[in-house]
C-alpha cells in the first residue's frame, strides 16, 4: 500500500467531484505527492546522518537532533496528505452505498438498468451534497491543523544552520549544524504554498456547493 | 505518485497533440527523465556524503555545502520536469470537458450532434480549432515561460553551467579560509551540459509547434476570408453555402461549451 494505491482509490472519487475537486486532486497528486516522493524525501535522507555536532561526547547528537527534530518534516508531509486525502472516501463509501440500494431495487423487480446504473455520473444532490460538503470542510480543518502545527513545532518555516543544544549529556551548550537548510527552507515554503493552494480550491468549492444548493431553493419555491 | 503515474498522465495527452508536441514529448520522457531517473541521480547520489572540505572543524563542511549548492541540480532538473509537463493537463482537462459535454448531449438525443454512440465520442480525436487552439496555444506558451525561468535560475545560482573541483569557503564556523572538494566534477558538468541542451532542443520544438499553430491559423482565417472573392460563381456559392451550415452546427456543439464556461 503506497502513494500509487492511494492514487487508484482517490482515481475512482474523481468522477463524481465538481471540476473544482478534480483540479485539487492534480495539483495533490503532481505537486505534493509527486514532488515528495521524487525531491523532498532526498533532501531529507541524509537529515540524522549529516547532522553534526561540535562536540566529541557519545549521545550529545542524537539528543539533540531528537529535540530540535521531534517529527521529520517528511513524515508530517505524509500524515497530511493522507489525512487530507482521507476524506473523499466518505464520498466513494456513499456513492458505493447508493449504487448497492439501486442495485437491491433491481433485483427487487424495479426496471432499472444495470449497466447504465455502473456507469452513472451521481449528481450531488440532497444527502450526498451533505456528505460531499462535509468530506471538503474536514479537508480544510485537516490542512489547516498541520500548518498550524509545522508552525508550532519548528517555531516558524525556515530551516536554520545552526541551532544551539545543552539538552544532557551535551557538556554546557553545543553548536550543532543542519544538513541542506536552505534547501529544506526551499521546499518547506513550496510544500507550504501548495497547501495554501489546495485550500483555497476546498474554499472555492465549498462557496460554489452553497451558492448551488441557495440558487435550487428559490427555483423549488417559486 | 512517480515518474511512471506522470507518463501515464501525459500519455493521454499526447493523442490530442501535433506531430511537434508528439516529439517533444518523447524527448521529455526520453532524453530528460530516464536520463535524470537512470543516470544523474546516482551521479548525484553521494553529493554532501563525498563533499569534503579541508578541515577538522565541526559543521564547516556542512555550512560550505549549504552555502554552495542551496539546492541541489537534482531537484531543479525535478522541479523543472513536473512544471514544463503540467500546462499539457490544461489540454487534458479542456479535451475532458468537451468529450463530457459531447456525452451530455448524446444522452439528451440531441440530433445536431452527429455520433451514433458514446464509444465514438471516446475515441474521437479532437481538432485543435476554436477555444481548444487556444488553450493548447497557451500550455505551449507556459511551456517555453517554465523551461527560460528554470535555465536563468541555473545559470544564476551557479554562476554558469560548469561544476568546479576546489570552491574556497569561509562561512562560520570554517576557521578563515577552507579548500572544499566537490565529488565527481566532470561527469556533473558533462550531465549539466547534457541537460541544458536538451532544455534548448526541447525549448526549439516548442517555439515550432508555436509557429506551426500561429501560421495554421492565419491561413485558415484567410482561407476563410478569401472564399467568396475567389469563386464568385452558383455552384460554389451552394457548396460555401452548405460549408456555413456544417460549419454553424458544429460551432452549435462548441458554444454549448463556451456558453457554459462563460
Amino acid at each position: 500500500m503506497d502513494w500509487g494505491s492511494l492514487q487508484a482509490v482517490l482515481g475512482g472519487v474523481n468522477k463524481h467531484s465538481t471540476s473544482i475537486g478534480k483540479i485539487w486532486l492534480t495539483v495533490l497528486f503532481i505537486f505534493r505527492i509527486m514532488i515528495l516522493v521524487v525531491a523532498a524525501e532526498r533532501v531529507w535522507g541524509d537529515e540524522q546522518q549529516d547532522f553534526v555536532c561540535n562536540t566529541l561526547q557519545p549521545g550529545c547528537k542524537n539528543v539533540c537532533y531528537d529535540h530540535f527534530f521531534p517529527i521529520s518534516h517528511i513524515r508530517l508531509w505524509a500524515l497530511q496528505l493522507i489525512f487530507v486525502s482521507t476524506p473523499a472516501l466518505l464520498v466513494a463509501m456513499h456513492v458505493a452505498y447508493t449504487r448497492h440500494e439501486k442495485k437491491r431495487r433491481f433485483r427487487n423487480g424495479e426496471k432499472i438498468d444495470i449497466e447504465e446504473l455502473k456507469n452513472e455520473k451521481i449528481h450531488i444532490r440532497g444527502p450526498l451534497w451533505w456528505t460531499y460538503t462535509s468530506s471538503i470542510f474536514f479537508r480544510l480543518v485537516f490542512e489547516a491543523v498541520f500548518m498550524y502545527v509545522f508552525y508550532y513545532m519548528y517555531d516558524g518555516y525556515q530551516m536554520p544552520r545552526l541551532v544551539k543544544c545543552n539538552a544532557w549529556p551535551c557538556p554546557n551548550t553545543v553548536d550543532c549544524f543542519v544538513s541542506r537548510p536552505t534547501e529544506k527552507t526551499t521546499f518547506t515554503i513550496f510544500m507550504l504554498a501548495v497547501s495554501g493552494i489546495c485550500m483555497m480550491l476546498n474554499l472555492a468549492e465549498l462557496c460554489y456547493l452553497v451558492i448551488k444548493i441557495c440558487m435550487k431553493e428559490p427555483r423549488k419555491t417559486t
